[in-house]
């Protein structure tokens, strides 16, 4: 990123290819939307772009980067919220053939059969991450799966330590009971 | 024991290795003989492997051809802006300066050129300046020295 800062473009390039994958899974495990994971992805890239000039080596690039990816997924979350809260249950939804009455899937109890498809399986763990409250999401999602410390996690959620610990330690409560069927099923 | 055991709250920690060394062991020593906490840490454990054993995307082509037409883009716009700033802002200093010298210079050669200065003869002349207001009697000083004969000479007349 230093080289960056400094002019070479290809640098950038470099820190594209490293982290493409990483940051597009983080999004995608976060908002469970391939399309809407690769733009979010985007966007993080772009504000690591514009924001080369002033980045200051205070951590690991890694950590900077992801705490980007937090924000920014964190930030498209709020504004789904947004949009559900405006969204009626009992108004009809409008198609080109008129008025269909809307049909809400029923994601708490899905049907044993659909457990044993491993599609499906990937779907039932994606939504027990999804019914998780964001920072708790991007806590679990920043410890678990890309292996950030407590301290790290600090800085990228901007909350304290001891908050961390307590929002690891409520996350994987939650999706231990969400996920229960699945781990007895192992 | 059961669900009522302290430790339970500490096996989160002790998993992640956030745990001082003290504390740690205590929950090791503890997981020997606990089975309600074996049987916590192994759910928990589990349910992390679910997480780590998602299958990962790759991303696609669109994105990574999206990404760097939008970083062309900004590329573009930044170049467009410089040329945009160089003639919106960037010859005007060097305007100002260069009339704000012609200005000065015009100055010093029509107006503000400094005079030499005086001589010591136009010093005392400039010192006895009120004399000159007189300078009929000057002339005459003369007359003045022989005032006695003029005097005879207008009584005589």
């Amino acid at each position: 990123m230093l080289q960056f800062k400094e002019g070479n473009q290809n640098a950038f390039r470099k820190l594209f290819t490293r982290y493409k994958k990483n940051i597009v899974n983080f999004c995608y495990r976060f908002c469970a939307d391939r399309e809407l994971a690769e733009d979010l992805a985007q966007e993080v890239f772009l504000r690591v772009f514009k924001a080369a000039p002033r980045y200051r080596p205070d951590a690991r690039f890694s950590t900077w980067i992801f705490k980007i990816a937090t924000n920014v997924c964190l930030n498209e979350m709020r504004k789904k919220r947004y949009r559900f809260k405006r969204e009626s249950l009992d108004i009809p939804v409008n198609t080109d053939t008129g008025e269909i009455p809307r049909e809400i899937e029923d994601r708490v109890q899905p049907q044993p059969q659909d457990l044993l498809v491993s599609r499906e399986r990937e779907r039932f763990i994606r939504e027990a991450i999804s019914d998780l409250p964001g920072k708790q999401r991007a806590a679990i999602l920043l410890r678990v799966v890309h292996g950030f410390s407590y301290q790290e996690i600090g800085k990228q959620i901007r909350h304290s330590e001891k908050s961390v610990k307590s929002l690891i330690y409520r996350g994987r409560q939650h999706l231990r009971q969400a996920l229960e069927a699945k781990v007895r099923g192992e | 024991m059961g669900t009522k055991c302290h430790y339970k709250t500490l096996l989160s920690l002790f998993m992640d290795g956030e745990l001082p060394e003290k504390d740690s062991i205590k929950v090791n020593e503890h997981l020997k003989t606990c089975t309600a906490c074996r049987k916590e840490i192994e759910s928990l454990q589990a349910t992390d492997r679910l997480l780590t054993g998602m299958k990962e995307i790759e991303p696609s082509v669109r994105f990574e051809r999206s990404f760097w037409h939008k970083i062309a883009d900004i590329e573009e716009k930044k170049r467009a802006w410089s040329l945009s700033n160089f003639f919106l802002f960037g010859w005007r200093p060097y305007l100002a300066t260069g009339l704000m010298t012609f200005l000065i210079a015009a100055f010093l050669i029509f107006h503000g050129r400094p005079s030499p200065a005086p001589g010591p003869e136009e010093i005392v002349i400039a010192q006895h300046l009120e004399l000159l207001t007189n300078l009929d009697i000057i002339n005459h000083l003369d007359l003045l020295e022989n005032w006695e004969a003029v005097k005879t000479l207008k009584e005589d007349s």
